[in-house]
């Protein structure tokens, strides 16, 4: 190549790089986060919210209402960003964290005493996790890794074994959510790396699932924004998610969803386009239609954030709680008035949603946030863990006696 | 709070403070009163908060839960500097209440010495207007919540803070930084942070 033509390439190049440039920054020029936000009034200073990066003290813990003749009792104080809790084949309660710890812990008891201990460090965004055959499962927004036999090495736990590495790794809902299905499977999302935007293939907004070992990965569901809490239905196997819808719009929608897969790699659940199986998205919904999206199994409130949620298959509870779903509802930080609870979604015999009703509340004063609640875990006995990252601290539901 | 140690201008200085600083906490030390802990502060980030370093922030005026939280990051490591990571391993939770609730009542930085440049001034509140940083930051900049202050702030720390959002170093406690740097160069960086370290309500 002449001198010239090498001078006129370099300029070329400099003019399509300043072009790319240019681009990007007219793209990105509104945040992801900030699409539909209100410009003015008190929509438009809404920020996420944050607690104190100390755990609330026992004796000043929220006080929470129950059902008559059930009873809370705090479980375990000083659980610094409580988020997902899996219980160990001998009896430990593991905890993970989320934006604040970088670190998961685990309750054990020992004589009738409870002992906290930090059993994993130095994790971005460790949430994700799940117990199965001695080993304790971790994802992080990157990666999923396993440590076998930890139950015996709290102390000095065992070294990490990778078995699923591709990730997109986002910070935005990058983070997990893990759960085993009854067919061996490991079931993971991907959430959309953004409040609202269009989707790659199924590089994002989808729950795929793995064996154990990490192989044979495939879609279960698409068009799912960020799921951050699902179970298994114990009579039929079906697969129910909560999925947190987008973020601005109004006061008062979107709803966030409860989500059943009735045919698992088929079913779409409308993300980015179909909001709440109602609306078609102001902005990327022109001449789209929620036609095509499985509609919600039920709506869970604006910006409601449902987070974790389990099927109570325990003999503790009445009755009528049997099959019947529980949701933590983390409560939304895009809304002026703020709600969070644990709510109760009741099934009828064709797995048709027939009520949702609040069951544990008590997390929110002159609209500030005590505490919110995580993740549920039914215990052997029956009775019902909530984690509350917020105050930091898991509290332990009964029912009679 | 010290940017992080690369960027800590004056080394000699640095590492003599370094070593009297491990020297005057090991862990036999009787403990330290929380007037010591605070005086530690106040050695490079100034009596009022206001540091000469533009590599080290204006902490004054920040408000309490952010100071909370970047002390615990450091505590933890989540946030790299040398010194900071050091002074802060012995901080309690009570001391991060306590000290955070007495920088932010400290003033606010003041406007920055030095001229202003008109174009870059205008040109970085249109970039901080695009991506909706008063949202959060407040219309004046002086931050609430876990959201610092940025108005009044060495614009040298602030580009160094935008690159460590940009580059997954700082995450903060929500992904809303990553967010709302994504796609910015440099250029943009300097031109924000010319902004904000003048802006006035």
């Amino acid at each position: 190549m002449s001198h010239s033509l090498k001078a006129v390439a370099a300029l070329a190049a400099c003019f399509a790089l300043s072009g790319i440039v240019y681009a990007q920054e007219k793209k990105e020029e509104e945040p992801f986060w900030a699409k539909g936000k209100p410009k003015e009034g008190p929509g438009a200073k809404m920020a996420p919210v944050a607690a104190p990066p100390v755990p609330t003290p026992a004796d000043k813990l929220p006080k929470l209402k129950v059902p008559a003749g059930f009873k809370v009792e705090v479980y375990q104080s000083g659980v610094l960003d409580a988020r997902g809790m899996r219980r160990g084949d001998k009896g430990t309660i593991f905890v993970s964290s989320l934006f604040v710890f970088f670190k998961n812990s685990a309750t054990t008891e020992k004589g009738g005493k409870r002992e906290l201990k930090t059993v994993l460090s130095g994790l971005e965004l460790p949430s994700g996790i799940e117990f199965r055959k001695g080993a304790l499962y971790v994802a992080t927004p990157k990666k999923i890794m396993r440590y076998d036999g930890i139950e015996d090495k709290l102390d000095s736990p065992p070294a990490a074994v990778d078995i699923f590495t591709d990730l997109p790794g986002d910070i935005p809902h990058g983070w997990k959510f893990l759960r085993f299905g009854p067919d061996g499977n490991l079931y993971v999302p991907i959430g959309a790396p953004c409040n609202i935007c269009t989707i790659e293939g199924d590089k994002h907004a989808v729950i795929f699932r793995i064996t154990a070992d990490g192989k044979d990965k495939q879609i279960v569901a698409r068009g799912v924004r960020n799921t951050v809490g699902f179970d298994f239905n114990p009579k039929t196997k079906e697969l129910w998610f909560t999925d947190n819808q987008r973020d601005w719009l109004s006061e008062d929608f979107p709803l966030d969803e409860l989500n059943r897969v009735k045919s698992p790699g088929k079913d779409n659940f409308g993300y980015p386009y179909c909001h709440s199986g109602t609306m078609v998205d102001p902005e990327l919904g022109w001449g789209k239609s929620c036609a095509g999206s499985v509609k919600p199994a039920a709506l869970l409130g604006p910006h409601a954030a449902p987070l974790g949620m389990q099927f109570y298959n325990g003999k503790m509870f009445p009755a009528k709680y049997r099959g019947a779903i529980l949701i933590a509802r983390h409560g939304p930080w895009n809304r002026t008035q703020k709600f969070a609870d644990v709510s109760v979604a009741y099934l009828d015999s064709a797995s048709r949603v027939t009520k949702v009703e609040p069951f544990i509340t008590g997390f929110v004063k002159d609209n500030q946030y005590l505490g919110r609640p995580v993740d549920l875990l039914t215990l052997p006995d029956g009775s019902l863990l909530v984690s509350d990252d917020h105050a930091g601290a898991i509290y332990r539901v009964s029912y009679g006696r | 709070m010290a940017g992080s140690g690369r960027y800590y201008s004056g080394g000699r200085f640095s590492a003599l403070l370094l070593a009297g600083l491990i020297a005057a906490a090991p862990a036999s030390a009787p403990a330290q009163s929380l007037q010591d802990k605070i005086a530690q502060c106040a050695a490079c980030h100034g009596d009022d908060g206001q540091s000469k370093d533009p590599k080290i922030p204006n902490i004054g005026g920040q408000p309490k839960l952010f100071v909370m939280y970047q002390l615990f990051f450091y505590r933890e490591g989540r946030r790299k500097s040398e010194e900071m990571n050091i002074i802060a391993k012995q901080l309690t939770d009570a001391d991060l209440d306590a000290i955070a609730t007495h920088v932010s009542k400290l003033p606010p930085a003041p406007h920055p010495p030095g001229p202003i440049d008109e174009t870059k001034f205008k040109r970085g509140a249109e970039i901080a207007s695009r991506r909706q940083c008063a949202s959060c930051h407040n219309d004046d900049y002086s931050g609430r919540e876990q959201m610092p202050r940025l108005a009044g702030q060495h614009e040298a720390y602030t580009i160094q803070a935008f690159q460590e959002y940009r580059a997954g170093k700082r995450i903060g406690t929500q992904a809303a930084m990553a967010e709302a740097v994504r796609g910015l160069d440099d250029e943009a960086f300097a031109t924000l942070a010319h902004f904000l370290a003048h802006v006035r309500p």
